[in-house]
């Protein structure tokens, strides 16, 4: 334990301590504000949680078991949504924490036994998800316990059963790591684990887009409550996460629950497998951390030499098209874009059908309405679509990292390299745009007319991949190294998280200038304006905000590329 | 004055000699007349201009210095990823500042770190610079074709580079720089991570590239490679250049008359770099004082 408490201490100490000068203040400036921003959700998740519960207490209060079948759900729900959030990243946080982490080297070359190494990453793994849950999880429980005036046993019951929840669900992917690890090539292997999280990420936006979209279109409330009852806890016993949701409402009376024996095989499991992964790992960390990146031989289909050369032909040899090319090339060849292309097409997909199929329940005038759904149907796939960017080519500077020599001792003008960047940033929003804008046309879903559509939506992802550019040049981060579900290993976190809360934001201040037309604000400030040349203002300012961002991309973007080109 | 330098090179380059330096061993106030295939004619360390002698066309030159001396700092300005405080580096008589697009045509560049694309193979990468220098498509194909036969990765040029060890991704990046077939090709330390085969096979490769009329700058701090592979030598030290001339020339002006004569160039390094208190240090270490 001498050695795991050793390691810990070191690398808590480089998270709160990370050394001095402005590097060491940007991390520690990272540090407080992701502390911060984990404090604000759990508390926005929290008092959300509460306003629920108490709801729920107060309109089902004359129907006890109703209320408390509800009651469960939720909870229950809340618990499986944290579990099945904690498998799908911690495959890949167990993964990196303990396989990639920059220092295994370095403590494998030490007089350190492989326990204690395992020991001490599995601990920061653990760490990394239980952050996760205390953000979403904990406080649903802690907003119930509020809102029945729970007694504090129930709280520190809730806290330590879902303590080991995680723990056995880390515990059991860590020990599927450690033996997956040992028998499987290391490169076949991350390509396993990317592929499967992909697919497992898509299936799960899928059925809750498929619930949630039964949910919308359901008007009986009984039938609803039949439809969140299916996942009850008798029919699902067998599950641990069951076993959680037991232990803290065994202490609430009214629920009959008997807390000690559920408690009691949540604790026995968590301890084995934990115990049991720890055990494995002397035989199987060092084998499987080697073999890491051992070569599979895999190789890309050979090609025709004529075909490539007819097909290399297609492209004319400016620098413009070649580096355009290139970026599309490892554009496609990154699972993350699939994942968010895929993602995206769902809820888009979704969103279209259920707009379609929703009934009419407004209270506003046509044109208002009109102004507004138009609006709206612009904002969510501009949202994705920026989304998507902030972590494609809107980083796409950032994305080159120490690869980058290569482009800046070419003979490449700094226009030809702004103007591929740019163009790489806008595609894969406006992929997102024109799927979307073609569905609605297909769907026949209310919108904006499909020229003015096009105008408006076409500004704003302009407006978006202008900004995306901008930032990135002026703020590249080279380390940055995005991979599938997050930066690697933190790396860039920053960068893309400032990225994305621009361009979301920006998106927003779009949309909400869209639909000023809708709200009282106009004829407020206004009073004498007509409605029709106020709609025609807002939607001359988003256009307006496209060109100039793409102007002011062009002009500062190119003179700072070229600084980059020529000293970095 | 000049003003402060941020750090360029590799991890660990400090700053310092980019603001104290103040006059290096071959001071001239002005350029002399270069030949026309010159990889450095002006660079500015500190306040003074200092000048190695302007490289032939068909010579194979280096730089030759400690950790952190600043070799890799000098190339990365003379192939404009890094610009000079004050001052200005030519190649072929093109400020790199002034006009980098010409300059960089000119030019190929092996860094000190193969950091290549690693989800794009050999071949595509190769097409990649081929196209960003606007060759030929045929000429292009051929001649990738050509140097992945010489660098044994024919049969791996359609494998991604992620799978490729350290010394494939280094001959790699060798073969992108003779690509283009630059006029002046700069490499930084260009043998580390090869095996004993494939650093001899490069070594012959820019033997062949100087005696075929090109020029090859060099940095390194592997001493047999200076002596055997390089016309010239110049020796730097905390962004100062010491030292210039052959290994002969070196030898005749450290340490005069016969005894110079037979005097090794590792010897001659320590010499002109202050390094024999290090032996001292060592005998001390080794208990040599018991």
């Amino acid at each position: 334990m001498e050695y795991v408490r050793i390691i810990l201490g070191r690398d808590l100490r480089s998270l709160f301590v990370p050394g001095g000068g402005k590097r060491g203040m940007k991390m520690r400036l990272a540090t407080v504000a992701g502390v911060i921003l984990y404090l604000g959700l759990a508390l926005a998740v929290g008092y959300g949680a509460l306003k629920l519960f108490r709801y729920v207490e107060a309109s089902l209060a004359f129907l006890p078991p109703f209320r408390m079948a509800v009651e469960v759900n939720i909870l229950n729900g809340v618990t499986l949504f944290v579990l099945m959030m904690v498998f799908l990243t911690g495959m890949q946080v167990t993964y990196k924490t303990m396989y990639e982490s920059d220092d295994i080297g370095f403590l494998m070359a030490q007089p350190v036994p492989v326990r204690s190494i395992f020991t001490a990453k599995f601990i920061t793994s653990y760490s990394s998800l239980a952050a996760i849950a205390a953000a979403f999880g904990l406080p649903a429980w802690v907003g119930y316990g509020f809102a029945v005036r729970a007694g504090l046993r129930f709280y520190l019951v809730a806290t330590s059963s879902l303590a080991m929840l995680l723990l056995t669900a880390h515990s059991a992917v860590s020990l599927l790591l450690l033996v997956a690890m040992r028998h499987l090539p290391g490169r076949k292997m991350k390509q396993l684990f990317i592929g499967a999280s992909a697919i497992f990420g898509v299936l799960v936006v899928l059925v809750t887009q498929i619930l949630s979209s039964r949910l919308q279109r359901t008007d009986d409330p009984s039938k609803m409550l039949e439809m969140i009852g299916k996942g009850q806890l008798a029919a699902t016993w067998y599950l641990p996460s069951t076993w959680m949701v037991n232990s803290a409402l065994g202490l609430i009376p009214e629920f009959g629950l008997s807390s000690v024996p559920n408690a009691l095989a949540l604790l026995v499991l968590a301890a084995a497998l934990s115990l049991a992964s720890v055990k494995a790992s002397g035989s199987h960390f060092m084998a499987g951390w080697a073999g890491r990146t051992e070569e599979t031989g895999a190789g890309r289909k050979r090609r025709r030499p004529e075909r490539v050369a007819a097909r290399r032909s297609l492209f004319p040899r400016s620098g413009y098209w070649t580096i355009l090319r290139k970026d599309l090339r490892l554009l496609f060849r990154d699972p993350l874009v699939w994942y968010n292309l895929a993602v995206g097409v769902i809820l888009i997909g979704f969103f279209i059908f259920n707009v379609t199929e929703m009934p009419t329940r407004t209270s506003r005038t046509e044109e208002e309405g009109a102004v507004m759904l138009g609006s709206v149907m612009l904002l969510m796939p501009v949202m994705m679509g920026s989304v998507t960017g902030a972590q494609t080519g809107g980083v796409s500077i950032s994305r080159e990292g120490p690869c980058f020599w290569l482009v800046r001792q070419s003979p490449v003008a700094a226009t030809d390299l702004f103007r591929a960047k740019m163009t790489y940033a806008l595609l894969p929003p406006a992929a997102l745009f024109i799927l979307s804008t073609a569905g609605v046309e297909m769907a026949g879903a209310p919108h904006y007319p499909l020229g003015l559509a096009l105008l408006l939506g076409g500004s704003m992802v302009v407006a978006v991949a202008s900004v995306q550019i901008l930032l990135d040049v002026f703020f590249p981060d080279f380390t940055l190294k995005v991979e599938f579900g997050s930066a690697k290993s933190g790396r860039g976190t920053g960068k893309l998280l400032t990225t994305m809360f621009a361009s979301v934001g920006l998106v927003i201040l779009l949309t909400f200038i869209l639909t000023l037309p809708a709200t009282p604000l106009p004829k407020m400030l206004l009073p004498g304006a007509p409605a029709g040349t106020v709609t025609s203002a807002t939607r001359y300012a988003v256009v307006a905000a496209g060109v100039l961002a793409a102007a002011s991309a062009r002009f500062f973007g190119v003179r700072q590329i070229e600084r980059i080109l020529a000293d970095m | 004055m000049a003003s402060e330098r941020k750090g360029g090179g590799k991890e660990g380059y400090g700053q310092t000699p980019w603001q104290r330096g103040t006059g290096a061993a071959l001071n001239r106030s002005r350029c002399p007349g270069h030949a026309e295939v010159s990889p450095l004619d002006c660079l500015t360390w500190g306040e003074s201009v200092t000048c190695f002698s302007s490289t032939r066309a068909g010579s194979s030159d280096c730089i030759v210095g400690s950790n952190g001396a600043g070799k890799t700092t000098t190339i990365k300005m003379l192939v404009g990823l890094l610009s000079p405080t004050s001052g200005k580096a030519e190649v072929c008589g093109v400020d790199v500042g002034k006009d980098p697009v010409s300059a960089k045509s000119l030019l190929g560049y092996v860094p000190d770190t193969p950091d290549v694309y690693e989800k794009l193979t050999a071949r595509e990468l190769l097409e990649f610079v081929a196209d960003l220098r606007k060759m030929d498509r045929q000429r292009a194909a051929n001649r990738i074709q050509e140097l992945l036969a010489l660098f044994e990765l024919s049969d791996r040029q359609d494998e991604l580079l992620g799978g490729y060890s350290h010394g494939m991704k280094q001959k790699v990046c060798v073969a992108c720089a003779l690509l283009g077939e630059p006029k002046v090709l700069f490499l930084d330390e260009p043998t580390v991570g090869l095996d004993p085969r494939s650093a001899r096979l490069v070594k012959d490769i820019l033997r062949k590239v100087a005696d075929d009329g090109g020029t090859v700058f060099l940095s390194t701090h592997v001493l047999e490679i200076a002596e055997r592979m390089c016309d010239r030598v110049g020796i730097i030290q905390k962004g100062r250049l010491i030292a210039e001339g052959t290994v002969d020339e070196l030898r005749r002006k450290t340490v005069p008359g016969k005894e110079g004569a037979d005097i090794s160039l590792e010897d001659l390094f320590l010499k002109l770099t202050g390094g024999e208190e290090y032996r001292e240090l060592i005998r001390h270490l080794s208990g040599g004082d018991r």
